[in-house]
């Protein structure tokens, strides 16, 4: 990681540890303003907008925080996702919490012409904290071909939620007023709309593993039975090396991802990146959370124990921005049509950037 | 505490890569070839040869011991190629992946201008004298003693499953120099003893293909003069642990069955496999990726004088377990009767099919492995808390 990745590590860290209490987590439905001022107000919520200067890798970082901090915000909403898609449209970051629709299959938003603006038509399926939320960002169809809008009211809003709590509210929209600042055309596609929530959703899940892994090994070896630390039993030691295995090679395919989704390799290995990290966190999270609930045992089935903050999201994570089968047969479907011969180039193609200088410094999971 | 970061592979790497692809393609045709699969291959002491005029053999020796000083990221891009187009790398392995390192290490200069120019050319092949009937999982436990003679050792003991011993040259042994006094690690020695001396006597284990890999080898006061000590006496046990992360995590740790799944592709792919199938290829290949990035940010470790051990246990824990899944998926697609003598395909699952057991065995258990990075895990979160 560059000493920039770093220092933004850092501070996201230091926030959440701040202001991510016990009290801000116990309602998930309502976004704790203390810790949303604070991102806000560090530029942490527009870090993706052209003035904020963050780039793909520095995403990544900061969804890595949210997950290793069970934090209920929509900062990757905001940030890596809404900004994304209104800076590919050239529009402004609005004021306030701002979200984003996560091309849900079943969704569907038509905007058509009216006088000095549009009007838009259509649902958005469990769209994260969309009633907290000022404005939802979602991508649109038009007479005039895809376009990026923000929509700031609604028609009708069925709330919803995760196992973790977060809101995923359905958006029903007849004949919304829009104005025409609020709609831009954009040639990002819903596919590249999941992709990209899909790693950063991935890089949250690297991070819920990185603390789920943390707790376990402190239980194994801080509870005593048979007048042994949990620790000093083989089958104990197996499922905490089954969680560090599975942590590593998700924090492994996030990283290679968040390099070779930046663009600067060709096509191809571009598409494998999220979509490979998202079907490797996926696989990861059944082993996970089943381990690490297995070494717990019954205390960290209860509301109590903290244990339940990581693990009912990354529950939820899994299937969000599509499931692991989802991206596994993206994959699938693609190395069939192929020749053959060219799996393995492909397998073995460069992640690209310039991750070999970030050898040998400070790593995410370093300094838990 | 674990450290692991992507890497990618630079320009003259690449040029690398490209090289041993055409060369590769070109010895071993896509389709019309029974790939070998990994480290289970045959030995073709005439392919290792024609590696070695290439310049990949021994490729981390430098330059004064007859090498080319290169990489050992440059060394992984040669091994995955030929991993992936099945080729027959047995008979050169040991002295490439272990011998080399150790002689770099813990060779003398006699050693190194002996052994090092050979290993380069394929002149001299090496296997491994570790295990032992009563010494498996717990190598400690070795009985194979050395004891002092006028200007050597003299070695009696029996060491088992040793891979290659049959056409081998040197055998690296690990024995017993002293008694075993206060703790089993101390000791203990390696040796390097000459195939060829008097009181060796090597039969064949068949495996249960029938393939003669394994060996057991008798040592019958086989006489080790001084200078074929490796490293220090009693130092043994460090310097073989010390270098395990060049043996646990390198691409033959995952990419055994690899062969299998192109086989599949090309001759029962295609697509109108369905859904399922999709969805099972995309999560092998997704596997292939998320371990090959580890795997090679292992090799850019060592490049830079790190010593990534545990890092390396986890990927060759993980790998292995993943090459043994890769059989059970292929084999569950083909939804046919397995025939050792059908196609190329049939002929390659096969193969894999009957090897799988020895991939999570091979070079230590998984299960020891699993304790050894337990224990480190649980120090260094112990350190950091």
């Amino acid at each position: 990681m560059s000493d920039e990745l770093a220092l933004l590590d850092d501070t996201a860290r230091s926030i959440f540890d701040r202001h991510c209490t016990k009290e801000a987590r116990a309602d998930a439905t309502t976004v704790p303003a203390g810790l949303w001022r604070v991102l806000n107000d560090s530029g942490l919520t527009s870090l993706a907008m052209p003035e904020g200067g963050g780039a793909l890798p520095e995403l990544v970082v900061l969804a890595w925080a949210v997950g290793r901090a069970a934090a209920p915000v929509p900062l990757v909403e905001m940030a890596g996702v809404a900004s994304w898609l209104l800076a590919a449209g050239g529009l402004p970051l609005p004021d306030g919490i701002t979200t984003c629709a996560t091309a849900d299959p079943r969704d569907q938003v038509r905007l058509t012409r009216q006088s000095g603006g549009w009007s838009a038509t259509g649902v958005l399926h469990r769209v994260p904290w969309g009633a907290a939320a000022l404005q939802v960002v979602a991508l649109a169809d038009s007479d005039d071909g895809p376009h990026v809008v923000v929509l700031s009211s609604r028609t009708r809003l069925d709330p919803g939620r995760n196992h973790a709590g977060e809101p995923r509210d359905t958006l029903h929209l007849q004949d919304v007023v829009v104005p025409a600042s609020s709609a831009a055309p954009v040639d990002v596609t819903a596919d590249d709309l999941r992709r990209r929530g899909a790693l950063l959703r991935s890089a949250s899940m690297a991070g819920a593993m990185e603390q789920v892994l943390a707790m376990t090994i402190a239980h194994a070896a801080g509870r005593e039975q048979f007048g042994r630390p949990l620790s000093a039993f083989q089958a104990i030691q197996h499922h905490l090396v089954a969680i560090a295995e599975e942590s590593v090679c998700t924090a492994m395919a996030v990283r290679a991802a968040a390099v070779s989704e930046s663009g600067s390799t060709g096509p191809g290995s571009a598409g494998l990146g999220a979509a490979a990290a998202k079907a490797t966190a996926g696989r990861a999270a059944s082993v996970v959370t089943a381990r690490a609930h297995q070494v717990h045992g019954a205390i960290g089935t209860t509301q109590e124990h903290p244990l339940h903050w990581f693990t009912t999201r990354l529950w939820s994570w899994q299937d969000e921005f599509g499931s692991a089968s989802h991206w596994a047969g993206q994959i699938g479907r693609d190395v069939l049509a192929g020749d053959p011969a060219s799996l393995w180039p492909r397998i073995s193609a460069s992640v690209g950037g310039d991750a070999v200088r970030g050898h040998g410094r400070p790593t995410l999971a370093g300094r838990s | 505490m674990i450290d692991f970061q992507p890497s990618s592979l630079l320009p003259h790497e690449e040029e690398l890569r490209v090289e041993v692809r055409e060369f590769v393609a070109e010895s071993f045709p896509f389709g019309r070839y029974l790939p070998q699969l990994g480290i289970n291959a045959e030995a073709s002491p005439e392919f290792s040869r024609r590696l070695g005029e290439r310049g990949w053999l021994g490729m981390v020796i430098p330059e004064e011991y007859g090498g080319p000083g290169r990489t050992a990221v440059e060394r992984f891009v040669v091994v995955e190629e030929l991993l992936v187009a099945g080729a027959p790398i047995s008979a050169h392995w040991v002295g490439d992946r272990q011998t080399a390192p150790g002689l770099l290490s813990y060779g003398s200069e006699e050693q190194k201008r002996r052994f090092l120019p050979a290993i380069v050319k394929g002149a001299y092949f090496f296997c491994l004298g570790l295990s032992e009937p009563e010494s498996g999982s717990d190598l400690a436990s070795v009985r194979t003693r050395a004891t002092r003679t006028d200007g050597g050792w003299l070695v009696n003991g029996l060491k088992t499953w040793t891979s290659g011993a049959h056409y081998a040259d040197f055998m690296v042994a690990l024995v017993r120099t002293s008694p075993l006094g206060d703790g089993k690690h101390a000791g203990l020695s390696q040796l390097i003893i000459d195939m060829r001396a008097t009181g060796i006597a090597t039969s064949p284990i068949r495996s249960l293909n029938g393939f003669h890999h394994f060996n057991e080898v008798l040592l019958e006061n086989v006489f080790v003069p001084d200078e074929m000590v490796l490293g220090e006496v009693g130092a043994g046990w460090h310097q073989i642990t010390s270098e395990l992360a060049y043996e646990r995590s390198g691409p033959d740790r995952f990419l055994t069955t690899f062969p299998v799944l192109q086989y599949f592709l090309a001759f029962r792919g295609g697509t109108g496999l369905g859904p399922d199938a999709e969805r099972q290829i995309g999560r092998l290949v997704a596997r292939y990726w998320v371990l090959r990035n580890l795997s090679l940010s292992v090799a850019r470790s060592l490049d830079s004088g790190q010593v990534p051990a545990v890092e390396a246990a986890l990927v060759k824990d993980v790998g292995t377990v993943f090459e043994q899944e890769v059989v059970d998926v292929l084999r569950e697609l083909t939804e046919a009767e397995q025939d050792p003598d059908g196609d190329l395909y049939d002929q390659t699952l096969a193969e894999a099919t009957i090897t799988a057991p020895t991939f999570t065995l091979r070079g230590g258990t998984n299960e020891v492995l699993r304790t050894v990075a337990a224990k480190y895990l649980l120090r260094t979160a112990k350190g950091s808390s």
